[in-house]
């Protein structure tokens, strides 16, 4: 074994071995730091400064689009053939593509799309479609449940994780059970436009999640501190949804098209599972592709994605890279996961689920952390729990959470 | 023909996403990376066997892209002011002496991780790219970008340097999020 006993931040980030396990980590590499920090083979706090730099220099870079790859081939390939077939040779001419103009529209009518959410045409009196979300969002903070508010209705649903189920004809049951009181009584009402959507929102606070499953058989997991758009039943030629925050889909093929739209983009769906983070409070946000393909449609352009590649979107910047899906949706069952990440990430990671601000030390934690946690509880409570194996304490003033190291002797 | 397009399309899948990856290093404009990646197979093409002979074809592919890249981004001046004095220069020019300790870049405050990468001079970019997605020694380094070993592992001493400092700096603002 190498000896990484008095390794600086610098000489870990020099070593061919430690570069490798950061940035293509296998089981076996995972166990041989774990031996090392275990033994206290290395100094800990350098490790952890190496990890995160490693890190965040990885998530930073660009990667190219699969689907812009292969376009690019295919010209390659065509140009090869013509010029093998005219049997000359090109002398150095440049190829600009003029395919950027079209795009650019594209995407700027699919903004377009985005700020003006199509709700019922003629809004009446009562009508939940109502432009900003907070008011509402705030009702379910304070009841701290999940709340669905229809055109006619308003339903408050008790229980940390429901499921919420609408048939093809709009009626709706929660957790396997008809109520009567949210019928959709629109859907029944034969005096009403049969083209008529009637909308519906469901807002799910900090700390729970829901699952929704639309007319169509689509479902959603709904995660913490989100609102989702929908109408009881899909009419028309297309589906379409809005969200803010983070949604888990599973989008049933139809023949029609599943249009997500999402705090500035907008997701073109062909039947596939993917995981969407758009929160309006945040700055960042992303589209991680499991299954199948999905068009994304944002300010700066539009792109394809293939299974596992993640579009994400950054202060503006946007970029698309490859994820390990797993860490994007393990949420759904209730977790977070993470593997050989430093604490300080996990706290940042904690505090944008829960949607706190938190102030960190300037000096690295020296903790790594692998495993996975519960988020069923609230932010303080899953602290608490954390501080006593990761070495910090905290204090909360005005709902900022401000951390503090505790350095082990 | 059919010989040397299976060929290409092999050589293709194995760099093409590396190549991009490493060309929005040196200019972050996804037209222009494309359009370098294009050119770098067509003249692959053309010149085959000169590839096919090739001792180390990693370093001709990345030292021709590179090459491509760098041409065209001098042909469009608005990429130029990207790089202030950190900048990226062809190799023919022979400018070994570089000026990496300059004024620094415009700081820009945003209070994400990820973002310290691009406060990086694409001088810096490139080698944390060769060192650490291509895995390169300072030896190849070194050969690559025609600068002596030392230099390269200057350069990358550098490179960490400053990719620390604004880490430092991103960890004491405060988080909103």
């Amino acid at each position: 074994m190498k000896n990484y006993k008095d390794y600086t931040v610098e000489q870990f980030l020099n070593d061919e071995t430690f570069i490798r396990s950061v940035l293509a980590p296998t089981e076996e590499s995972q166990r041989y730091w774990n031996s090392l920090i275990d033994e206290g083979a290395l100094d800990i706090y350098s490790y952890t400064e190496a990890v995160l730099l490693l890190k965040g220099w990885k998530d930073d870079l660009p990667k190219a689009n699969g689907g812009d790859l292969q376009d690019l081939w295919l010209r390659i390939e065509e140009e090869i053939r013509s010029e093998g077939s005219a049997s000359r040779k090109a002398k150095g001419r440049t190829l600009r593509r003029i395919f950027i103009p079209a795009v650019a529209v594209a995407a700027a009518a699919a903004a377009l799309a985005v700020f003006l959410p199509r709700g019922p045409k003629d809004t009446q009196e009562g009508d939940v479609y109502v432009e900003p979300g907070f008011v509402l969002k705030t009702v379910a903070q304070e009841s701290g449940n999940v709340v669905i508010l229809s055109e006619r209705s308003e339903m408050e649903i008790h229980g940390s994780n429901p499921d919420i189920n609408y048939d093809r004809q709009g009626l709706v049951n929660v957790n396997d059970e008809y109520s009567e009181k949210v019928i959709a009584p629109d859907s029944l009402d034969k005096s009403r436009d049969a083209q008529q959507v009637e909308w519906n929102r469901i807002v799910v606070p900090y700390g729970k999640m829901a699952s929704l499953r639309l007319s169509d058989g689509s479902t959603l997991k709904i995660n913490a501190g989100t609102t989702v758009t929908y109408p009881s039943a899909f009419s028309g030629d297309t589906r379409e949804i809005h969200v803010d925050g983070e949604v888990f889909a599973d989008v049933v093929h139809d023949g029609r098209p599943f249009k997500v739209h999402a705090n500035g983009m907008e997701v073109l769906v062909k039947g596939t599972r993917f995981d969407l983070s758009a929160y309006g409070s945040d700055d960042f946000s992303h589209v991680v592709l499991v299954e199948g393909a999905v068009d994304v449609a944002s300010g700066g352009g539009n792109v394809s994605l293939a299974p596992r590649q993640a579009f994400m979107k950054s202060n503006g910047k946007t970029f698309v890279q490859m994820v390990s899906t797993d860490l994007y949706t393990s949420w759904t069952d209730g977790v977070y996961k993470f593997e050989n990440e430093p604490v300080e990430n996990v706290l940042v990671k904690l505090s944008r689920f829960y949607n706190v601000s938190l102030v960190l030390p300037k000096d690295p934690s020296g903790v790594i952390c692998y495993g996975s946690l519960e988020l069923k509880d609230d932010l303080k409570s899953i602290l608490s729990g954390l501080m006593q194996i990761a070495s910090f304490n905290f204090t909360i003033k005005d709902g900022t959470y401000t951390i503090r190291w505790v350095r082990r002797q | 023909m059919e010989d040397v397009i299976t060929v290409l399309n092999g050589i293709y899948s194995e760099y093409a996403g590396r190549l991009f990856s490493y060309g929005m290093q040196l200019c972050p404009d996804k037209r222009l990376v494309e359009d370098a990646l294009q050119e770098t197979f067509l003249d692959l093409g053309r010149h085959a066997r000169a590839f096919s002979q090739a001792r180390d074809k990693r370093g001709y592919l990345f030292a021709s892209f590179r090459y491509k890249l760098l041409r065209m981004k001098k042909e469009h001046p608005e990429y130029s002011s990207i790089d202030g004095p950190d900048g990226l220069d062809l190799p023919q020019e022979g400018t070994i002496e570089e000026t990496f300790i300059g004024e620094e870049q415009r700081r820009l405050h945003e209070s994400r991780l990820q973002e310290m990468y691009s406060e990086l001079t694409p001088r810096h970019r490139e080698v944390l790219f060769l060192r650490f997605s291509e895995r390169m020694s300072f030896k190849e380094i070194a050969d690559y970008l025609s600068i002596e070993p030392q230099s390269a592992q200057n350069l990358f001493g550098r490179a960490l340097a400053r990719l620390r400092k604004i880490y430092l700096e991103e960890t004491t603002e405060k988080y909103h999020l």
